[in-house]
C-alpha cells in the first residue's frame, strides 16, 4: 500500500464525531421554518400551496351557527403530505381522556398561580380545584369551598363548589365554541404555526367574540392544548395566560382536604349575606338606586379608614382583610365613578357595577364590585359580596 | 422515486415536517464541515444556519440538481471560504485552533475532539484554504472531483491538481509526526539502559 493511500485512510478515520446542539436546532429550524412560509413558491406538482394559513376563510358565526359548528368539529388539516395533519376531533377526543389537569398560570396583574384541577370524565366538569396563588389557598369541591388567606387569617366557606370555569378541560373545544363564540356571533380560526419560544410547531386555535378574545396552542402530537393566553376576557375571569399545562398528573395525597385553622376566623359567607346586621336596607328607593348608594357608601367608609363599618357592608371580607389589601395600593383617596350595572338590577339578584376609584398614589382602578339583593322577614335589603376579577388600572 | 425525491417533492409543498427530516438528516455532515473548515463553534454553526435558511426559501422551486447532501456541503463550504476572504477571519480563526480545547466546547458537545481529528486540524492549517476545502470534502464527505468541482465551478483538473498538492503536504507532516513520535520512544527506551 503506497504512503499515499495510508494518509488518506488516516484522513478520512479522523474525521470528527459530532454531536449537535438541541439549542442550536431549535434555532436553525425556526428561522428556517419562517423562511419557508414567506417563500412566494408554489408547488407546480400538486397545486397546493405553501402557506402557512391552513384555513383559508376564518369562521364567523351568524345564524348558520350550527352548521359552521359541525364543519369546524369535522376540521381536518393538511400539511401538504398525504396523510391529515390534524383534525379538530381528536383534541376534543383526547380531552375526553383527561381526568386531572395541572397547570401554572398567570393573572391580570401578573401574579402566578399554581392550580390543579379533578376532571369528571364522564361530564367533563371539573370536580374539585386547588388554586395557590401568592399563597392564597382555594380549595373546591362539589360540597364545599375554602378561600383562606393567610396574611389576614381569615378563610371563607361556601356551601357548593364555587370556583367554576366556563370554558371545561374536559369539553374544551365545545366550550369555546358554544359559550364563547355562538352567543356572541364570534370568529375561529386554526393555523399551524411555530411556538415562538421553542420553535416546534404546534396548531393555533384563535378565537374572538366581543368579551373574549384567545389563542390556544395545541400539541400537534398529543392534541391537547400547551398554552391558553386571553387577551380579552369578561370581569370575573382570574385567569389571563395558562403558561404550564400537565395532564393526568397523581393528585398530590390529600389535595383537596382542606383543614381550617384553629386561630383563623371563619366566615361562613351564606350567613354573612344573609344576616340582616349586614348590608343595607332597599326602602323607600330602586334597586338600582340602592345599589349606587351602598356602593358609596362602602367606599366613603375605606376613604374615612371606617373599616368595621365598611365591612358591615361587605361581611365576607373582614375589617384587618379590607385594611390590608386596599392599604397595599397606597389608600383610597376618592370615588371616581359608579358606573352603569351589568345585570338589570330590577330582574337579577346579583348585580356587577364597574366602580373607578384613585388612590393615594395617583393610580385610578376600575373594580367590578357585586351587589346582592335578598329578602329578609319579607324586607329587601342588599349587602356588597365581593368583586369580580378583572380589576384593571385605567388611569 | 428516491427517497431523496419524495423528501424534495414535499418539502417543494411547504411540507414543514419535510425541512425538519432534512435538516436531521443531514445537520452533522453539515457542522462538521462547518467546523473542520472554520475552527470555531459559532462561525460555524452561523454557517449551518444561514445554508439551511437559505435552503428553506426555495420552497416551492427547488429543483434537485446531484444529491441534496452534496448541494448542502457544497453550500456550507461555499459560506466557509467567504468567511476565510475577509483577512481578519483568517489571522483570528487560525489563533483560535491554535487555543482550541476539549474543554472550549460545553454542555452538548459539538464535536468530540479526538486526537486524530486536533492532529489533522493543524495540518490542514498549513495548507491552503482550496486544497482543504477539497482535501475534506472528498475523504470526509465522500464528494467526487467531478461532483467538487461543479459545485465550485472550476475545472475537474484544477480540484485535481489541489488536491495531489494538499495531499502530498498532509503526507509529509504526518510522516514527520509519526518519525518524530518514534524517535520520542526510541529515546524513552535509550534512557532505561
Amino acid at each position: 500500500m503506497n504512503d499515499f493511500k495510508q494518509t488518506e485512510d488516516w484522513i478520512r478515520g479522523s474525521k470528527p464525531k459530532i454531536a449537535t446542539s438541541s439549542d442550536m436546532g431549535r434555532r436553525i429550524l425556526s428561522d428556517a421554518q419562517t423562511a419557508m412560509a414567506s417563500s412566494p413558491g408554489r408547488s407546480r406538482e400538486s397545486g397546493l400551496p405553501t402557506r402557512r394559513l391552513i384555513v383559508r376563510t376564518t369562521f364567523r358565526f351568524t345564524a348558520a351557527a350550527a352548521i359552521l359548528i359541525a364543519a369546524i368539529l369535522s376540521l381536518t388539516l393538511f400539511d401538504g403530505t398525504v396523510a391529515p395533519a390534524y383534525a379538530v376531533e381528536q383534541t376534543i377526543e383526547a380531552m375526553r381522556h383527561v381526568t386531572t389537569v395541572h397547570y401554572f398560570a398567570t393573572d391580570w396583574q401578573d401574579r402566578e398561580m399554581e392550580t390543579w384541577i379533578k376532571v369528571n370524565p364522564e361530564t367533563g366538569e371539573n370536580d374539585c380545584h386547588y388554586v395557590n396563588e401568592r399563597d392564597q389557598i382555594s380549595i373546591s369541591t362539589p360540597r364545599i369551598t375554602y378561600f383562606y388567606d393567610p396574611k389576614a387569617n381569615v378563610v371563607r366557606v361556601v356551601e357548593g363548589g364555587a370556583l367554576r370555569s366556563d370554558l371545561r378541560f374536559g369539553r374544551f373545544i365545545e366550550d369555546v365554541l358554544d359559550k364563547m363564540i355562538r352567543p356572541q356571533h364570534g370568529e375561529v380560526q386554526f393555523t399551524n404555526e411555530s411556538d415562538p419560544d421553542t420553535g416546534e410547531e404546534v396548531i393555533l386555535l384563535w378565537a374572538k367574540s366581543s368579551t373574549t378574545e384567545m389563542e390556544v396552542m395545541i400539541d400537534p402530537e398529543t392534541k391537547l392544548p400547551i398554552r391558553i393566553d386571553f387577551s380579552k376576557a369578561v370581569p370575573g375571569q382570574i385567569v389571563r395566560s395558562i403558561d404550564r399545562i400537565f395532564y393526568n398528573e397523581p393528585l398530590p395525597e390529600g389535595l383537596f382536604d382542606y383543614a381550617i385553622p384553629q386561630d383563623a376566623q371563619v366566615i361562613r359567607v351564606a350567613d354573612a349575606v344573609n344576616n340582616p346586621e349586614y348590608g343595607m336596607p332597599v326602602e323607600g328607593m330602586t334597586r338600582d338606586e340602592a345599589r349606587v348608594q351602598i356602593i358609596g357608601r362602602f367606599w366613603r367608609y375605606v376613604i374615612e379608614g371606617s373599616f368595621e363599618d365598611a365591612h358591615r357592608l361587605l361581611p365576607i371580607v373582614s375589617a384587618g382583610q379590607i385594611e390590608n389589601t386596599l392599604g397595599s395600593f397606597g389608600g383610597v383617596a376618592e370615588l371616581v365613578s359608579v358606573g352603569e350595572p351589568l345585570q338589570e338590577p330590577d330582574t337579577h339578584d346579583e348585580v356587577v357595577t364597574p366602580v373607578r376609584v384613585r388612590f393615594s398614589n395617583g393610580n385610578v382602578w376600575e373594580i367590578y364590585q357585586i351587589t346582592q339583593f335578598r329578602l329578609i322577614d319579607g324586607k329587601l335589603s342588599c349587602v356588597l359580596v365581593g368583586e369580580e376579577q378583572g380589576a384593571k388600572a385605567v388611569e | 422515486m428516491t427517497d431523496e425525491q419524495k423528501l424534495i417533492r414535499l418539502f417543494n409543498q411547504g411540507s414543514r415536517d419535510a425541512l425538519c427530516e432534512i435538516y436531521q438528516r443531514y445537520k452533522k455532515d453539515l457542522f462538521g464541515l462547518a467546523m473542520s473548515l472554520l475552527h470555531d463553534r459559532p462561525t460555524a454553526e452561523d454557517a449551518v444556519h444561514d445554508v439551511i435558511v437559505s435552503f428553506a426559501r426555495q420552497a416551492g422551486h427547488y429543483k434537485l440538481k446531484g444529491t441534496l447532501k452534496n448541494y448542502l456541503l457544497t453550500a456550507v463550504a461555499n459560506r466557509a471560504r467567504d468567511h476565510w476572504r475577509q483577512p481578519s477571519a483568517k489571522d483570528v480563526s487560525l489563533e483560535r485552533l491554535s487555543a482550541l480545547r476539549q474543554t472550549d466546547l460545553s454542555g452538548e458537545q459539538y464535536a468530540i475532539l479526538t486526537e486524530e481529528f486536533k492532529r489533522l486540524q493543524n495540518m490542514l492549517s498549513q495548507i491552503p484554504y482550496e486544497q482543504r476545502e477539497i482535501v475534506l470534502l472528498h475523504l470526509h464527505y465522500d464528494m467526487t472531483f467531478r461532483e467538487i468541482a461543479s459545485a465550485q465551478g472550476v475545472s475537474i483538473n484544477t480540484v485535481q491538481s489541489r488536491y495531489r498538492y494538499g495531499m502530498e503536504k498532509l503526507h509529509q507532516l504526518l510522516k514527520e509526526g509519526c518519525e518524530h513520535e518514534r524517535f520520542q520512544t526510541n529515546r524513552r527506551l535509550d534512557s532505561r539502559l
